[in-house]
């Protein structure tokens, strides 16, 4: 399975007259818009100077990256955008030049713009625009790696699976030089479709923003399997609209490193009956850490017999430590049963206590402790790849045992 | 019931409509300098007063309405309201009858008579206070309690001290406002030592249309006393907004406790939006010493808009804010309201307890802000927020803000929304209990954790109040 099926480099959009007509349409829009500021509710807690400072400005920058082995089962590598190496069977990846028109054509339909500032910018100044479909069940999931270490880099991936079948996505992603992500997927879930997408950040150390805008059908299911952690500035994002009788699990981690501030934000709207939601997210934060998680369901009028819950819980685990939490919920049907938690706290000293009584050194009582709080969020993470990654990246921050 | 029977239920009367006919003396409708220095020698007020007022004009005039909130109105007219209206006195001690009838008429205990009632009352009718009962019997203890205007002859120095200090006068866009033109209010202060011997309350009444509502209250509980404060507020039904943005500052020193409780019944508006009072409010406490206590109860079931988060600060180590809320929407009502804890002190702790009802076409938004900052260690927050729907076409929202600087700090969040359950209904009605009186009681448990903080009075009333607004509201 592992040969490399294609290697392809496409560059941004294709020079088409109805691509060019639309893109000159964004790029009129974008230069309008500017960068969020902390009065954008979505923004509030966002260090976003991060993202801005002169040795990550530049686009289209060239960068030399590490040899590595290659990866096993089905696998993409993406480096400052294009991809580098293609080794799947069971998806279908092609570049924008390479779709037919009826195919560009539902896709800038399906792309809205909104008036996002990072948002328009990824869809004006793609670096790589790449088609994957999925139209027959595999259980084998893709993942695709992506590599930065430059400038701005702007991957836009879309991603249709086809109504009825089943596949699973992990992204990973890595930098190597000063440099700012700006990358979006845009997941289409057709009929009774479903998907289990991993996220997966660790190591990443300069600035990156990562959107996942999903649109899920009728009966559909995405399963989202998150790790974040960040040395540099990270924000990952979320915007779902839920299909009638979808169903979404999202799960995530948020492991802060110091000087690290890491930020979620999650949009979910429910316009279509009977969906259900079910978010858990659940963050450790060390010293001079920063951890953010805004999450916001929305029931349409149409959206009765919604079922949603969100649960959001951090550890602060020492001085200089400092986490923000916004869940919240906006409501317009009636018929619906949502609620969502949070907690912002710390190890419990009675359970520290009790464990350390029976001869347990402290710094093993506390990794226990971890262990048990972020479990609810590891059961969930049902792809090995992921849980793999986790578990050998979760690894006690130094002060922890302060 | 079907949804047309149950809007018309829903659509209750407002009992406190009526207009009193009283003669007026007011300024034309605008806003400048000559305003504010109109209304400070009106009030003959020291000059650091008048002062004080014209900074804030100017703040004002550079700063722009907020716009984030999640409620949806026309532009105001600030130049088109009337800043300052006062029933014409007679002489200087004789108050005109029909006043005291319209206070009897609301059923506020204007009479000393009413003793039993155990409230002292200072009652506020458009821009001032026409009479205080019992301060004769609030002096034997030292408790000074009087219209915010006679502080500032009285007691200037105190005045001068603590107004402002917990909402500065730039604090905000209708704070400022409030500040520049703020025309009377209550004033309490408890001494050392001192558990005021009764409930002190006050009554808001706006009567002259066109007129906006600037009262300023400020409390300052000394060290190791208390006092229960009580506040209630009605308007006429008039086809025009109204504008009531008022500034309320509490100071609990050392020990002290106070509790603050609200029944809010301004005229909502009519089913299909026109008038309504726009309750906009900043309400604010300092638990300034250590183990300080501020409460605020508050039941909401009037104004076409409410905007407002009594907040507390809480300074002192050990010092405890609470917040108890109930907030009730129909017709076309708005609400967004909640609160700010703000943990500064050691070992501070917080409750929130927010109950937001919807119904008919209203919107009902809690938002409240959680802040633990670096020097809180030990503190404790436990928020509690549910909400509950009745009718397909209203809105029920939560925004929580919860922010954590200190590992030894504790937030607990909860929230819930759902509707009056089929079941719930069935089980009542199966044993007898009509539909309405069903919903009542299913409301009134949904709300007993806020009524319980009311005083007695309060709670009564505030219960009555809920039950009218509910009736036949489920079927």
């Amino acid at each position: 399975m592992n040969t490399a099926l294609a290697v392809c480099h496409p560059c941004g959009w294709a020079e088409d007259a109805a691509t060019r007509a639309w893109h000159e349409r964004l790029a009129e829009r974008f230069a309008t818009l500017t960068p969020p500021t902390r009065k954008n509710e979505f923004w509030r807690y966002s260090r976003l100077s991060a993202c801005f400072a002169p040795e990550r400005a530049g686009r289209g920058l060239d960068c030399s990256f590490p040899e590595v082995e290659p990866l096993a089962g089905e696998w993409i590598r993406l480096d400052q955008g294009p991809p580098v190496a293609v080794h799947t069977r069971a998806w279908r990846l092609r570049s924008w030049s390479e779709l037919d028109e009826a195919t560009r054509a539902r896709w800038r339909e399906r792309l809205e713009p909104g008036e996002d500032y990072f948002a328009v910018r990824n869809l004006v100044e793609a670096d790589a625009v790449l088609l994957l479909e999925l139209e027959q069940t595999t259980d084998a999931p893709l993942q695709i790696q992506y590599r930065h270490g430059a400038g701005w880099v702007q991957p836009l991936l879309l991603v249709e699976v086809a109504a009825g079948t089943r596949g699973a996505l992990v992204e990973t992603f890595s930098s190597f030089g000063p440099s700012t992500q700006n990358g979006a997927v845009h997941l289409w879930l057709g009929e009774g479709a479903e998907l289990t997408h991993g996220v997966f950040t660790a190591d990443e150390e300069q600035a990156l923003l990562h959107r996942v805008r999903a649109r899920l059908g009728a009966r559909a299911r995405l399963d989202v399997q998150a790790f974040a952690a960040a040395r540099g500035y990270q924000r990952l994002e979320w915007d779902v609209a839920m299909g009638e009788s979808a169903t979404l699990r999202l799960s995530g981690i948020t492991q802060g490193e110091p000087e690290g501030s890491t930020d979620v934000a999650l949009r979910i709207r429910h316009a279509a009956p009977g969906a259900t939601t079910d978010v858990r997210w659940r963050g450790l934060v060390p010293a001079a850490a920063h951890s953010a998680v805004i999450g916001r369901i929305l029931i349409e009028p149409t959206g009765q017999r919604t079922d949603a819950a969100m649960r959001l819980d951090h550890l602060l685990l020492a001085d200089g430590a400092a986490a923000d939490v916004k869940p919240e919920l906006e409501i317009y049907a009636d018929d619906v049963a949502c609620g969502h938690g949070a907690t912002l706290g710390r190890l419990d000293d009675e359970a520290l206590f009790y464990l350390r009584s029976r001869g347990i050194p402290e710094v093993e009582a506390r990794r226990l402790l971890i262990d048990a709080f972020l479990a609810p969020v590891l059961q969930r993470f049902t792809l090995a790849e992921v849980l793999r990654h986790v578990q050998s990246r979760l690894s006690l921050p130094d002060d922890a045992a302060a | 019931m079907s949804t047309a029977e149950l809007d018309a239920a829903l659509s209750q009367a407002y009992e406190a409509g009526f207009v009193t006919d009283i003669e007026t003396e007011t300024l034309p409708p605008g806003l400048d300098e000559k305003v504010i220095e109109y209304i400070s020698a009106k009030k003959n007020e020291p000059d650091f007063l008048r002062q004080w007022r014209l900074d804030a004009f100017r703040r004002w005039q550079t700063m722009r309405e907020p716009r984030w909130a999640h409620v949806h109105y026309e532009p105001i007219d600030y130049q088109g309201l009337i800043y300052y209206a006062a029933p014409k006195r007679r002489s200087e001690t004789e108050i005109d009858p029909k006043l005291l009838e319209t206070y009897e008429k609301l059923g506020v205990p204007v009479h000393e008579r009413a003793a039993l009632a155990g409230v002292a009352v200072d009652a506020v009718f458009d821009s001032v206070s026409v009479l205080t009962t019992f301060k004769d019997k609030l002096a034997e203890a030292g408790v000074i309690f009087c219209p915010i205007s006679e502080a500032v002859q009285k007691y200037p120095e105190l005045v001068q001290k603590y107004l402002g200090s917990v909402v500065p006068p730039g604090d905000n866009f209708f704070a400022a406002l409030n500040s520049a033109v703020f025309s009377d209010g209550s004033f309490v202060y408890v001494p050392k030592g001192v558990r005021c011997p009764l409930e002190l309350s006050t009554y808001f009444r706006i009567n002259t249309a066109r007129t906006g509502q600037f009262e300023r209250t400020l409390i300052i509980a000394d060290e190791g006393s208390y006092v229960s404060y009580l506040e209630g507020c009605t308007a006429p039904m008039r086809d025009e907004h109204q504008l009531h943005a008022a500034v309320v500052e509490l100071i609990a020193l050392e020990g002290a406790e106070i509790r603050y409780s609200t029944v809010q019944n301004w005229y909502p508006g009519d089913e299909e939006g026109r008038g309504g009072v726009y309750n906009f409010v900043t309400k604010r406490g300092l638990c300034a010493g250590r183990g300080a206590k501020i409460s605020w109860t508050q039941v909401e079931t009037g104004s076409a808009i409410t905007w407002k988060y009594p907040s507390v600060i809480l300074k002192g180590d050990d010092s405890v804010g609470e917040f108890y809320s109930v907030a009730l929407t129909r017709g076309r009502q708005q609400a967004d309201t909640g609160t700010k804890m703000i943990h500064l002190g050691r070992n501070t702790r917080s409750t929130i307890v927010s109950k937001g009802i919807a119904a008919g076409h209203s919107q009902n938004a809690y938002r409240g802000l959680v802040r633990i900052n670096p020097g809180a260690s030990g503190a404790r927050n436990y928020t509690q927020c549910d909400s509950l729907l009745i009718g397909p076409h209203c809105g029920a929202h939560t925004f929580p803000y919860i922010e954590s600087r200190n590992p030894r700090a504790i937030v607990e969040h909860e929230a819930s929304t759902s509707r009056v359950s089929e079941e719930q209904l069935f089980y009542c009605r199966q044993r007898g209990i009509d539909p309405e009186r069903a919903v009542a009681l299913i409301v009134g448990g949904f709300c007993k954790d806020v009524f319980q903080k009311l005083p007695l009075e309060f709670a009564v009333e505030a219960g009555k109040l809920l039950e009218v607004s509910l009736e036949g509201s489920v079927g």
